[in-house]
């Protein structure tokens, strides 16, 4: 079990955690008995090759997804134990949601956009709008407003869903690989908007992503692998850096020296794949330092 | 409130004016339709509310309409004058004659009435005269339309030339043609001694209920109605076959209504599936989501009626240029009750996605696009 952060208030605290798809002999353990406390006002990062279950835990954490057994307490409330038509309001009232593709309502203005999910929780008139544009303003979209998601880049895009995400004050931000669709430049600058508002408004930030840069930007990393939580690499373990998956250094022959860096890899196919563009896969390269 | 309903049927321009085309279209087979039921009742129910009367005695258990048969002895007219309270008493003699114009044998009905009293003469005219002199007829517009009369012209009825000198309207009934006649001349079509009815015009003051009952007591062999009453056993005679066809139309008509709304908001919701995945994991509940349906689905259908309540008027009168037996009446209770049916038809669309709208999960929105 985690505990770290900034204080020691838990927000999201994960009780044995466990998501099975399927029964009998092609059941699935998409989660496997993860437990963890994320505090308020930290930033988490949910890291781990395809597959691992990342989406399927964020799913379960923002009330979207049943577990199959465990327990999920926000704020102390036990959203788990709560009857499926309660849960809307618990979303509304505790979580921001960024997407990996931004989700806007394409017949919307950005402004709509943010506006709609005051409306959901009964916030309606000039003052919901007036915070809706205020809140777009801040993240640099002020002369955007009008516009409807078509005649928005990608980064202004996901910029308008963040805003969509913190306009009720929910305190607890979920992103689903939030620079997926974004090119390096913006999604650097999206990552850095989450962890300014992780920092300025204390809100928890949990993002899942593949993306091994944002662990500078992140208080903590969590690794995720076959639906268990790794807290840490042992000694003498390493990830690939083209499929993410753990890697034990001195059980594979797959090595390759590039710029003074020694990378690890799970197959020969993978070696093969960092060889023919080495540059696009070293950032992701993890040492077990971390 | 920011009103996702209606943003969406704006972003969907095209796709939304189609839709209400078809609505239009279901409007237009509606109005035509029961408007069409309405011109026969309207032409049935003139034939007697407006004949003058305030009473008409006819043959024991017959009524005034065109399909019931009505024989009476010319005798029991004097009979009628000398009960209290009658003041004017007119035979009416209405007899159907087929005959042959421009090729095309035309159901014919000849109206003989008193034209000292008025009884039982045209209502409403839309040329010439309507008091016809021996040897003349007024004939129905329709009639004069189609096989191309006018007035001043002749119609040979039964061997006998009559001359045009007046256009009736409301006396076209989908079967046949009302002319008018003199008493006199309509005479040559029954035996003597015979008429079909009689109608009565009680004193200003007088109670038409006493008049009847009195008229009851002197004559109990003849079957005496009001005006009213005799209108609606025409109405119940004539109009009672074509009921059921004309509920069956307006049944596709609005079936039309509901499929092409239907399909509309149906076709909507699959498009924004992710969409509405969306505000489900924003946090909105299966009722707002339902709202924003039923909010489309009844913008379609009210703005599909407006649009068809406006178009369908002039179009009704075009068609009815063209082709003069298009005897159609809209009145405003119709209007009224096919807006409250399009509303209805709004309300019954919105459910044909609830299922669909139900199962979308707010999961959706983790796959990406």
């Amino acid at each position: 079990m985690v505990r770290t952060g900034s204080n020691n208030e838990v927000l999201i605290d994960l009780q044995h955690l466990k998501k099975v798809y399927g029964e009998g002999h092609v059941a699935v353990k998409a989660v496997n008995d993860v437990s963890l406390h994320v505090c308020k006002g930290e930033m988490v990062a949910i890291m781990g090759p395809s597959g691992s279950g990342k989406t399927t835990l964020l799913q379960m954490v923002g009330g979207l997804l049943r577990p199959t057994s465990g327990e999920v307490f926000i704020a102390g409330e036990n959203i788990t134990a709560l009857p499926e038509k309660e849960l809307p309001r618990i979303r509304l009232k505790n979580f921001g949601f960024v997407f990996q593709t931004p989700n806007l309502l394409a017949a919307l203005t950005a402004l709509q956009n943010v506006e709609l999910v005051m409306s959901l929780s009964g916030h309606n008139g000039k003052a919901s709008r007036k915070s809706a544009a205020d809140m777009l303003a801040q993240l640099g979209l002020g002369a955007r407003l009008h516009q409807k998601p078509a005649q928005l880049s990608g980064g202004e895009q996901q910029r308008v869903a963040i805003a969509r995400a913190l306009v009720n004050d929910p305190p607890v931000l979920l992103a689903d690989e939030p620079t997926a669709n974004l090119d390096s430049q913006n999604g650097r600058a999206v990552m850095e908007l989450l962890q300014n508002v992780s920092r300025q408004k204390g809100k928890t930030v949990v993002v899942v992503s593949h993306d091994m840069r944002i662990r500078y930007l992140v208080d903590r990393v969590l690794w995720l692998e076959d639906g268990r939580l790794r807290l840490r690499f042992a000694e003498g373990m390493t990830v690939d850096p083209v499929c993410l998956m753990v890697v034990e250094k001195d059980k594979t022959l797959q090595v390759v020296d590039y710029e003074k860096e020694r990378y690890y890899f799970c197959s020969a196919e993978c070696r093969r794949e960092f060889e023919k563009s080495p540059e696009k896969y070293k950032e992701a390269r993890l040492s077990s330092r971390e | 409130m920011v009103s996702v309903a209606r943003q969406n049927l704006l972003h969907e321009k095209s796709k939304v004016a189609l839709s209400i085309s078809g609505v239009v279209l279901s409007v237009f087979l509606i109005f035509a339709t029961l408007g069409l039921y309405n011109g026969i009742i309207t032409v049935v129910e003139n034939m007697t509310t407006k004949s003058g009367a305030d009473l008409w005695v006819t043959s024991r258990g017959s009524s005034g309409s065109l399909h019931s048969p009505s024989l009476l002895n010319t005798g029991i007219g004097e009979r009628l004058r000398q009960i209290p309270d009658v003041n004017k008493v007119a035979a009416l003699i209405r007899r159907p004659v087929a005959t042959t114009l421009n090729g095309e044998k035309v159901l014919i009905n000849i109206n003989g009435f008193d034209t000292i009293t008025g009884l039982g003469g045209p209502w409403k005219m839309v040329g010439g005269s309507a008091r016809p002199a021996n040897g003349e007829i007024v004939i129905d517009r329709v009639l004069a339309r189609k096989y191309a009369l006018r007035i001043g012209g002749t119609l040979a009825l039964e061997g006998k030339q009559f001359k045009i000198i007046g256009l009736s309207d409301e006396t076209f009934n989908m079967i046949s043609y009302l002319v008018f006649v003199t008493a006199d001349d309509a005479r040559s079509f029954l035996p003597s001694g015979l008429t079909n009815f009689f109608l009565v015009k009680t004193a200003p003051s007088a109670d038409i209920a006493s008049v009847k009952a009195s008229i009851t007591s002197a004559l109990p062999d003849v079957s005496v109605a009001t005006a009213d009453e005799s209108a609606q056993d025409a109405k119940n005679e004539t109009v009672g076959g074509f009921l059921p066809i004309v509920m069956v139309i307006s049944a596709v008509g609005v079936l039309v209504g509901i499929l092409v709304v239907g399909l509309l908001v149906y076709t909507m919701t699959v498009e924004k599936s992710q969409e509405y995945g969306v505000l489900r994991a924003l946090g909105s509940t299966d009722g707002y989501l339902y709202r924003i349906v039923l909010f489309q689905a009844l913008a379609v259908a009210v703005l599909g009626f407006a649009a068809g309540a406006v178009v369908s008027p002039p179009l009704i009168a075009l068609i009815r240029y063209l082709v003069p037996e298009f005897v159609v009446e809209i009145t405003v209770p119709m209007v009224l009750w096919s807006l409250v049916l399009f509303i209805a038809t709004g309300i019954i669309a919105s459910f044909i996605p609830l299922r669909r709208l139900s199962r979308i999960d707010p999961a959706i929105v983790f796959k990406g696009k």
